[in-house]
């Protein structure tokens, strides 16, 4: 393709979208509303795997040794975990520091003060690399001599894990459902733009033009609408979410296990995926309008 | 240019050509004529690929236009420059723009755009409105624009479809006259038309297209002069064709003619 060609397809493109203003409003405003709704699915499913690998790492796996377990016990234990790749780190806490641990938890501290510490046994608090495991590694150390049980917060993960699953189907459905309603208003735009040039367009046809000359236009007028709808919808969902942490977070620790992810990292991940899917369905969506209604 | 047997029924069942053969060399300038719906138009269709015949062959240069690709009719047509009776001028560009339109759509360089449009413009006598919107134009102006647009990317064949039916005799004589100095410098010229006196006048090549059929091919002939260059069809054969219901009318054009 000539460059003036180049030049002559950008300008058609760009003077399409002016020519008809309310038809490229509901067109961003569709594809827009498209995208701030994907971006509200991702922004959940995002921070469902977050607070899912938080809680994996927050130690919701703790083994209780038996009571007055020997030290070569508690040593070969602590040994497996080392050698196992699933385990982040692991730290053991005596008797004592369990005791005390659990003192602090009480609001009458003196009612403890002569509780026998040798009834309290060691515990090992585990992070794993992989929160799904956790059974899995139940399973590897439960067995081994000295270890009386091994305790897995599960419920939150598969809750979480089940809610991802939901969020992700949700997520496919609303793309598609929105992606066919965005097609029907693109195309609609597309046609309305072929029928308001139908005469330049015959005329283009008679001197010559190809198809990919006349059609052209109408594709990039389509990916400059999923540019400006992904952009807008980008900002919404930037400036709401940004909105919305600053409520929820304050005071919270971004370690903390219901630390919502960062609003630069959802700001990254969204513009891509607005980019990619806006400008996607806008020349998608124009390109098989088109086809339709132009052939020289 | 060749017709080798053309048929053409339209999706409807309308026919609209039956077997029409005639040659046109290079260079010459030929009148069609034939009163509304004999068929004029279906051939201009079939020239510029619009519609592919049902029957026969079209042939261009050699080359069989019913069977060209898609993806290579724009190549064909950028061959054939077309003229229409409502010019089909786009308003919004200027008179320059219009004719540069049709250079940028083949992919001209912008400098040989400069060079030529303005050549193309004095040649119709319009450099001086290059910058002028066709609607501040004459009925004649802007059919100069067209045949301007028409010719500026140096076409073997011009195609003008009753191109004065929307001028007064004045402007359609000196249309004419543009029209044959494009034919001297050897562009081959075809002229759809029902104006009697401009067929007269000019002393061309006249093929007459009636019902569909070929009825005649004159090498100089009058709108109304009937020399036949082949039998007319049988036109009882045709009884029960909507076309033939025509032929009264057309065999009274004929004889005011004559």
């Amino acid at each position: 393709m000539r460059l003036s060609t180049v030049g002559h397809t950008l300008r058609e493109g760009l003077r399409s979208l002016v020519r008809h203003p309310l038809v490229t409003l509901a067109s961003v405003s569709t594809i827009a509303l498209m995208l701030v709704l994907l971006g509200a699915f991702d922004i959940f499913s995002l921070n469902a795997r977050q607070i899912m690998a938080q809680a994996g790492q927050q130690p919701p796996i703790e083994i209780t040794m038996e009571l007055g377990v020997s030290q070569e016990k508690l040593a070969a234990v602590s040994k497996a975990m080392d050698e196992n790749p699933l385990v982040i780190e692991h730290v053991l806490y005596t008797p004592e520091e369990n005791l005390e641990q659990f003192k602090q938890s009480m609001e009458n501290k003196a009612l403890f003060e002569d509780f026998p510490v040798t009834n309290i046994p060691h515990t090992f608090s585990v992070r794993l690399t992989d929160p799904e495991q956790g059974e899995s590694f139940r399973d590897q150390i439960s067995g081994m001599p000295g270890v009386r049980k091994v305790d897995l917060e599960l419920s939150v993960m598969r809750f979480l894990s089940q809610a991802i699953v939901w969020v992700n189907y949700a997520t496919l459905i609303a793309f598609i459902v929105l992606g066919v309603i965005t097609f029907f208003i693109i195309s609609n735009m597309v046609r309305v733009a072929v029928f308001a040039r139908g005469e330049e367009i015959s005329i283009m046809k008679y001197v010559g033009a190809t198809n990919s000359y006349i059609r052209v236009p109408y594709i990039i007028e389509g990916a400059l609408v999923g540019l400006a709808g992904a952009t807008l919808a980008w900002l919404l969902i930037y400036l709401g979410y940004t909105r919305l942490f600053d409520i929820l977070m304050e005071g919270v620790k971004p370690t903390d296990i219901l630390a919502m992810v960062d609003p630069e990292r959802i700001a990254r991940q969204i513009i891509l995926l607005n980019l990619l899917v806006g400008i996607g369905v806008g020349s998608l969506g124009s390109a098989i309008a088109v086809r339709r209604h132009i052939a020289v | 240019m060749e017709f080798r047997g053309v048929s053409m029924t339209y999706q409807t069942g309308t026919v609209a050509l039956k077997d029409v053969s005639f040659t046109i060399q290079d260079g010459e300038f030929v009148f069609i004529i034939g009163r509304s719906g004999a068929g004029k138009s279906t051939l201009i269709k079939l020239l510029t690929c619009e519609e592919r015949p049902t029957g026969g062959k079209v042939l261009i240069d050699r080359y069989d236009v019913a069977k060209i690709r898609r993806r290579l009719v724009p190549y064909l047509r950028r061959n054939i420059g077309m003229v229409f009776q409502d010019f089909r001028l786009i308003y919004t560009k200027t008179v320059y723009e219009n004719v540069a339109f049709a250079m940028e759509i083949v992919g001209a360089h912008r400098s040989t755009i400069r060079r030529r449009v303005p050549i193309v413009l004095s040649i119709v006598g319009l450099r001086d409105k290059a910058g002028a919107r066709p609607g501040e134009l004459s009925g004649g102006e802007q059919q100069r624009v067209a045949i301007a647009r028409a010719m500026v990317n140096n076409p073997m064949l011009i195609l003008a479809d009753e191109p004065t039916g929307n001028l007064d005799p004045t402007n359609s004589e000196t249309l004419m006259a543009l029209l044959e100095e494009i034919n001297h410098t050897g562009t081959t010229v075809v002229i759809c038309t029902h104006d009697r006196e401009l067929v007269d006048r000019m002393k061309k090549r006249v093929i007459e297209i009636d019902g569909g059929c070929l009825v005649r091919d004159d090498a100089i002939g009058l709108y109304g002069q009937s020399c036949p260059v082949r039998p007319r069809p049988n036109r009882e054969d045709e009884a029960d064709d909507e076309i033939v219901s025509d032929t009264t009318d057309t065999e009274a054009v004929r004889e005011v003619g004559s």
